[in-house]
């Protein structure tokens, strides 16, 4: 598990999941992160194609994966983890 | 591919205030032919009447150029051709053409180099200054206002070696402001041979934007005259491969990796999949970059040994508009696509490996059209390198 108060998001950048919503989930983060100023308590990382186009976007939190989401509710995630 | 590249670019700056330019600079390749012709050609006066004269003469020495009539009666038909000004009463436009000749595999450069009352071409080995005969020959044209001379030359270039040519807004740039005759011939030689010691390999495009930017500040940054230089420029070629999609069968993957590390020039890798091949094969480590990307473009990755690795289709198809409507660089997001045309528009040649593979999930109707089928954008790309930007390109399938 990951210590408190602490979320590292990872988010696949396939073109698969690009295309069905990680570009838009990725901005998301980034303007929460940015207006939050959770610099320190949210680190992102990208990934190369997981195999998982068919459902995708594919995106795990805290280890955690989940697939077809959109920005809300990656948004809403990230703030229940952070809480 | 060939192993010498003949490099040709020029750079102009309208004489200050004037929309149209008085000078024409025309270039033609003909691969067929084994033939290049530089033609350019600067109009009396300046601005549309101007432009006529030079369109008219450049338009006519570069379709002789390519006709079998010798060029000492291609220039009295020029000159006979031309429309008379009203005030002058003359008809005039000087022209300097240059007509490049190769054997296959661009052996044996040849240039045929024929000069009318435009500044004196230079030649350059490397940054030292080349002198070279000419003939001349007198027209002695009937209706002629004054003695018409053309200057004719042969001669064979190599490897490291440029020609220069220039209109009279180069040679006298900074007459009477900064220099009481201007910068004159003398002045852009030393400066030319100045800029090629500074920089051994600068491309055409940027020497003879060196100069143009050159002679417009000895003017004042207001340009009196049009200002136009081209170069030609005999190097290596600059060469880039371009992996693309996971080859059809496993066991080739390891024909693709023996061909990256073969290949000597720029590298890269275009489709996550394919960079995670690669990245096996040479035992690498690939690491997404959450920082360059945009919304159309996913993020880039790094792997050593690679000079750029991007996602595959978005990416293709975004570097294929650019190309196709010619967008200017400087207005584009920072972001993994344009990297790629950058490093597309700083080589001569491009080899694509395509690997034919089908991923199944971008069958799929409900993703965007710009994931469509990678052999069709690849053939976009080459049409667009190949008929704007005068590149050579290549594709295999794997």
């Amino acid at each position: 598990m990951a210590e408190d108060g602490f979320v590292k998001i990872e988010l696949c950048m396939g073109s698969s999941c690009f295309a069905r919503g990680n570009s838009g989930i990725l901005t998301a983060i980034e303007n929460y992160i940015e207006e939050n100023g959770l610099e320190d308590k949210v680190e992102l990382e990208g990934h190369l194609c997981l195999g998982r186009c068919n459902n995708g976007p594919h995106i795990a939190i805290n280890g955690k994966e989940y697939s077809a989401l959109d920005a809300e509710n990656v948004v809403d995630l990230i703030r229940k983890e952070l809480s | 591919m060939n192993n010498i590249f003949i490099d040709v670019d020029y750079a102009q700056i309208y004489k200050h205030g004037q929309k149209i330019g008085g000078d024409v600079f025309l270039l033609s390749r003909n691969p067929d032919n084994n033939q290049i012709v530089t033609t350019l050609s600067d109009g009396l006066g300046s601005g549309v009447k101007a432009n006529v004269l030079a369109s008219l003469t450049a338009h006519m020495a570069h379709k002789l150029s390519f006709s079998p009539i010798d060029l000492q009666h291609s220039a009295k038909i020029i000159m006979d051709t031309l429309p008379v000004c009203k005030e002058r009463k003359i008809s005039y436009s000087t022209f300097t053409i240059a007509d490049i000749r190769y054997k296959e595999n661009m052996e044996n450069i040849l240039v045929n180099l024929v000069e009318y009352d435009n500044p004196q071409s230079l030649r350059f080995s490397g940054s030292e200054p080349v002198k070279w005969e000419r003939t001349k020959t007198v027209l002695n044209r009937a209706a002629a206002f004054k003695k018409e001379e053309i200057s004719y030359s042969s001669f064979p270039m190599e490897y490291g070696e440029r020609l220069v040519m220039f209109s009279d807004g180069v040679t006298q740039s900074g007459l009477g402001k900064s220099l009481p005759l201007g910068w004159r011939l003398e002045g852009v030689r030393k400066f030319i041979s100045e800029e090629i010691a500074k920089d051994n390999d600068i491309s055409s495009r940027e020497l003879s934007r060196a100069i143009v930017q050159k002679a417009n500040s000895l003017d004042g940054l207001a340009s009196k005259d049009d200002i136009t230089c081209v170069v030609v420029y005999i190097r290596r070629p600059r060469r880039t491969l371009i992996v693309t999609g996971p080859p059809f069968t496993k066991e080739a993957d390891a024909v693709l990796g023996e061909k990256i590390a073969a290949f000597n020039g720029r590298k890269i890798v275009s489709g996550g999949t394919t960079a995670q091949i690669v990245a096996r094969l040479f035992g690498k480590k690939l690491t997404v970059d959450l920082k360059c990307w945009s919304k159309d473009v996913p993020p880039s990755s790094k792997m050593e040994g690679i000079d750029l690795v991007t996602e595959g289709m978005l990416t293709l198809s975004k570097v294929a508009i650019i190309l196709e409507k010619k967008e200017n660089l400087q207005d584009l997001p920072d972001d993994p696509a344009k990297k790629f045309v950058e490093i597309l528009l700083d080589s001569d040649q491009v080899h694509f490996i395509v690997g034919t593979k089908i991923n199944e999930a971008h069958q799929d109707p409900n993703i965007p059209v710009e994931i469509g089928i990678r052999r069709t954008i690849i053939g976009r790309l080459c049409k667009a390198l190949e008929d704007i930007y005068l590149k050579e390109t290549s594709v295999e399938y794997l």
